[in-house]
């Protein structure tokens, strides 16, 4: 009898009731849930913007693209920490799409977008990509910001014989081979003219702050010789651990170096964490610089990052204010990422490729990227012998109530 | 910048605070039922979450948002016991870890399937901090640690009402208390109920502190089994000096600059913290496998 209290038996339909009242508390959560949830499934809700990209296209041109669709895989982080940035970059994917598809398509082919969610993480990622590549069977894909996950998903796709075009930029992607074309800047490239920068600004002795994976320690690495190099130096290097709900030990350890100006590079949630705890901690009255400072401050209270300055990657041209224009026009916000720009470039710059080989075989497409001129939204897209960006236009950028205005537009070489 | 103590000291108590509400929960539990829960650790995740849904839907000030969230998670851990964990615990004690598991992974995706696992926060207006001991501390922080301790002091109060010492009965010898009539049910359900709504107090203080995010809470899961553990597993009380410990360790190994005394700069790199605290733990198991405030030595 005392038994019953605790765990005691009870009879098989005791039982399954207990098992159907679980399965109905569970099904009337998620129900409850799915109303208010604004929807994470990737695959489904871009499937439905290709088609309608393709519709849009119908509809406005005079040559409506007919033969069989171009299909292009995209992986970006749709979920997660960074997921306001992947969000806008398919966007800016699905706006060149439907330009491309606007005029004509590629000699008369649709491009089609396929979408995934890498949730910015190494696993779904490469799940990702092996839908592309065995169900979907894209000669193309497009993909992922984080460098941690590109160089993986990376190696996947070009032994299975798919184009890759990335955004990230890390050195390795070098040695990747003749299939990787890096849209973006390497890293070295950013932290050394950023570091030129702070010391044309005076700003002799850094604390830099940057996350532990692959972007992060490329930054710092690039940042401490080029300032030395320059005379300047960094008081204090750190590498935080990335999802902390507060980084005050590590802001202390860089106050304590007393800087003349702290240079961070940070995305996403934790960049929002960082700025809330250092202005609390009254660190904003030394020069914050922020390495992609629009990243550093998209999710950040702007009373927070108000004043900051930075290097960013720069939208330039006619083609970019052609691109600015459009997207506005399309989503009713600016572009903010600072990798839009670089994602639209990809596809435009793909598209031409292909008209130029004259097929979506992907060796083919590569040798027609590796002499390619494309006047595109970040300034002129060339790569050189490793399939990296030849030049990329930067801005000197400068945060107000949130957003970043650019103040003066550099170049950088690889 | 007043010295490097007084900042490890002042961060260590902000960072223990959340940290000791997970761990005096997941011991008490351990205590009651003998269930290792690793889904303990989603008591917090769905204190923040709910808090939040409460928030947004009826603009409910946070601290009445944040009990509506703790009573609703200590239902939660009731029911958890009742359907889940009891059942697998008459199983095996194995099978019921990795029962707790895989709850736990399962309501982790359900919450990631909700909230799209994007962060989201309360957006409360920033505040530039005050000096405690010479350390800028936002005014939030010092909340949420003064009712953070106010939580902690009830708990341990709540030890020597009547319902506590039924509570330390049963934790101590089950079948004893089973047999001297004390209805170790209902009593379980109790411990539950409570270790969950302290364990949704301290999602509620990071989801302030540190938005809303599903992996910030995750980042918690380690370092509360450290405190759980340092503390001593079979402790009810033992895991809020363990969270302070393990805190102190973390924030000591890469604030203090162990070359000062020596006139040179010699500072870990920030990236071994988590290093540090699980080799603090294994020492701790190897020198006192019972927790470091256990006065016995573990007989077996």
């Amino acid at each position: 009898m005392r038994m019953r209290n605790e765990v005691g038996p009870r009879d098989r339909l005791a039982r399954l009731a207990t098992a159907a009242l679980l399965l109905l508390v569970a099904a009337l959560a998620l129900a409850a849930c799915g109303g208010s949830s604004s929807g994470s499934s990737s695959s489904s809700t871009t499937g439905a913007a290709a088609s309608e990209t393709e519709t849009a296209a119908s509809e406005s041109t005079a040559e409506a693209p007919s033969g069989a669709p171009v299909k292009m895989g995209v992986i970006l982080p749709l979920s997660g920490a960074i997921a306001a940035a992947g969000k806008e970059g398919l966007q800016a994917i699905e706006l060149a799409a439907e330009e491309v598809n606007a005029e004509g398509g590629i000699d008369g082919q649709p491009l089609e977008v396929i979408a995934e969610d890498s949730q910015g993480e190494v696993q779904p990622a490469l799940e990702a990509a092996s839908k592309l590549v065995n169900i979907d069977k894209v000669p193309v894909t497009f993909g992922e910001y984080g460098s941690s996950v590109s160089l993986p998903v990376g190696q996947y796709l070009t032994k299975h014989k798919v184009l890759f075009i990335t955004p990230s930029s890390a050195p390795e992607l070098r040695d990747m081979g003749p299939l990787e074309f890096g849209i973006a800047a390497l890293d070295t490239v950013t932290a050394k003219l950023a570091a030129e920068d702070l010391q044309e600004k005076g700003l002799e002795k850094i604390a830099v702050l940057a996350p532990n994976n692959s972007y992060g320690r490329y930054i710092a690495k690039g940042l401490e010789s080029t300032m030395k190099e320059l005379g300047g130096s960094v008081s204090s290097s750190v590498l935080y651990q990335e999802g902390q709900s507060d980084y005050r030990t590590e802001l202390n350890r860089m106050a304590e170096s007393e800087p003349d100006a702290y240079v961070y590079a940070s995305y996403g949630a934790d960049a929002a964490t960082i700025n809330k705890d250092a202005y609390e901690m009254g660190l904003s009255e030394t020069p914050w610089y922020g390495i992609y400072l629009s990243a550093d401050i998209a999710e950040a209270d702007p009373v927070s990052t108000n004043g900051q300055i930075g290097i960013d990657q720069a939208i330039a041209g006619a083609e970019g204010k052609k691109f600015t224009a459009n997207y506005e026009k399309k989503f009713g916000e600016e572009p903010t990422a600072p990798f839009d720009a670089y994602a639209y470039d990809a596809v435009k710059t793909y598209a031409e490729a292909v008209e130029i080989a004259g097929t979506t075989e992907p060796t083919a497409v590569a040798k027609a990227l590796e002499g390619i001129e494309h006047e595109g939204a970040t300034g002129l897209v060339t790569f050189d012998s490793d399939g990296q960006r030849a030049t990329v236009a930067f801005a000197l950028v400068e945060a107000q109530n949130g957003e970043t205005k650019t103040v003066k537009i550099i170049n950088g070489e690889s | 910048m007043g010295g490097a103590l007084p900042t490890v000291l002042v961060n260590t108590v902000i960072a223990a605070m959340p940290l000791a509400l997970i761990a005096v929960g997941f011991n008490l539990t351990y205590s009651l039922s003998g269930a290792f829960n690793v889904a303990h650790i989603e008591f917090a995740t769905f204190g923040g979450v709910i808090t939040y849904w409460v928030w947004s839907a009826t603009h409910a000030p946070i601290y009445l948002a944040a009990i509506v969230a703790m009573l609703a998670v200590g239902g939660l851990a009731v029911l958890m016991r009742r359907t889940i964990i009891a059942r697998l615990l008459k199983i095996d004690p194995v099978i019921a870890m990795i029962g707790t598991f895989a709850l736990a992974t399962t309501l982790e995706a359900f919450v990631r399937f909700c909230e799209g696992s994007s962060p989201r926060s309360f957006e409360l207006p920033l505040e530039i901090g005050t000096e405690v001991l010479g350390v800028r501390v936002s005014p939030l922080q010092i909340r949420l640690v003064v009712i953070a301790a106010i939580a902690l002091s009830l708990y341990l109060v709540m030890l020597w009402t009547p319902f506590g010492r039924r509570i330390r009965a049963v934790a101590s010898n089950p079948e004893l208390a089973e047999a001297s009539g004390l209805r170790t049910g209902r009593i379980a359900d109790g411990g539950w109920f409570v270790a969950g709504a302290l364990a949704a107090l301290a999602g509620v203080i990071i989801a302030l502190t540190g938005g809303l995010d599903v992996t910030i809470v995750g980042n918690y899961l380690l370092p509360a089994f450290a405190a759980a553990i340092v503390g001593g597993l079979t402790s009810l009380t033992g895991a809020i000096g363990g969270a302070l410990f393990v805190t102190f360790v973390e924030q000591a190994a890469i604030g203090f600059n162990f070359g000062s005394p020596f006139g040179t700069s010699v500072q870990l790199p920030v990236s071994l913290e988590s290093a540090a605290v699980f080799l603090v733990l294994v020492l701790v198991l190897v020198v006192r496998p019972g927790g470091l405030f256990s006065r016995r030595v573990r007989s077996v």
